[in-house]
């Protein structure tokens, strides 16, 4: 029978492994933000000093802000935006035109059994689908034309 | 309360430069950030209706505008911050100019090299000496976020600083 030390074991579950131990007491051991600003007073000084002499040799010039004025820019003195033209896609008519005339040239070339003397071994097949232009259909034909 | 032409006369003659710096700090471009207080101002001017001294300070409403301005040029190109050193008007002795010159670079470096983020807290809140809650309400972020940021800009430029005193 196995007695086991209840106090030991919660001990156990809630102990923090060395390397944990380390962080918490790192950050125990960190400075407060107070702490690290009054540390960094030396550098702090050096940047707001040269942010006194850049400031200080700013020429800002003078202006005068007065009530109901306009500060936009008058439109004499405004850029004209270059006009830029569209660009042209291609046309459903010229589309619809184009597909049109597939169909009218498809459908007008003769099909290989139509003409004189053709043999079935001359015939084109459709190499996607294994049937011959014989069965004459109109994907084919589309196909053949375009 | 609306700003009068006097008061807004009074607020740009006050800050302009201040804010010019700010700009320079930030993108590192002196031409850039002379227009801008230009813009800035005029831009402030034109919505002064929209300031409202309940919900901040003039300083904190200018700034924020002006950091809106920083992020738009970072998007439109990748602004890195340049250094900015600048002559000093008084020589105490060429050593002491050549080591405070050089701590100088080195610490614009440091500053430089922070993540964008980091930067900008550090420049509000110790460079432009703004309020932890301002620096919060300009950036649009928490102060706990504020402090947090500040702490690691702290901690960088403090080792970068302490590396450089130990060479």
């Amino acid at each position: 029978m196995i007695i086991r030390n209840k106090e030991k074991d919660s001990r156990e579950a809630t102990a923090y492994r060395p390397e944990e131990l380390d962080f918490y007491r790192a950050e125990a051991s960190a400075p407060s933000l107070e702490a690290l600003e009054a540390g960094s007073l030396d550098f702090m000084a050096i940047l707001r000093q040269q942010r006194d002499e850049e400031n200080a040799q700013f020429a800002v010039p003078e202006r005068t802000f007065v009530e109901g004025d306009s500060v936009e820019m008058p439109k004499s003195q405004k850029v004209e935006k270059p006009v830029r033209l569209p660009r042209r896609g291609v046309s459903p008519w010229w589309l619809a035109a184009a597909v049109t005339a597939g169909f009218v040239i498809g459908f007008s070339m003769p099909r290989a059994t139509e003409k004189p003397g053709a043999e079935a071994s001359l015939m084109v097949t459709d190499s996607l689908q294994g049937r011959s232009l014989a069965t004459g259909d109109v994907n084919t034909a589309l196909l053949v034309s375009l | 309360m609306r700003l009068t032409a006097d008061d807004f006369n009074r607020l740009y003659r006050e800050y302009a430069r201040r804010v010019q710096g700010f700009f320079l700090r930030m993108t590192g471009d002196a031409v850039w950030a002379e227009d801008m207080t230009q813009e800035l101002f005029t831009r402030l001017w034109s919505n002064r209706d929209n300031f409202d001294a309940r919900q901040g300070t003039f300083a904190t409403w200018m700034y924020h505008a002006a950091y809106n301005l920083c992020k738009n040029e970072y998007r439109h190109r990748d602004v890195v911050a340049q250094t900015y050193d600048e002559e000093p008007a008084a020589v105490p002795s060429v050593a002491e100019e050549l080591e405070r010159r050089e701590r100088r670079s080195v610490l614009n470096e440091a500053v430089r090299s922070l993540p964008d983020g980091v930067r900008e807290v550090f420049l509000l809140r110790y460079v432009e000496e703004l309020p932890i809650h301002d620096v919060a309400l300009i950036l649009g972020i928490p102060e706990g976020t504020v402090k947090s940021r500040a702490y690691t800009a702290l901690t960088t430029l403090k080792e970068k600083m302490e590396q450089f005193n130990n060479e």
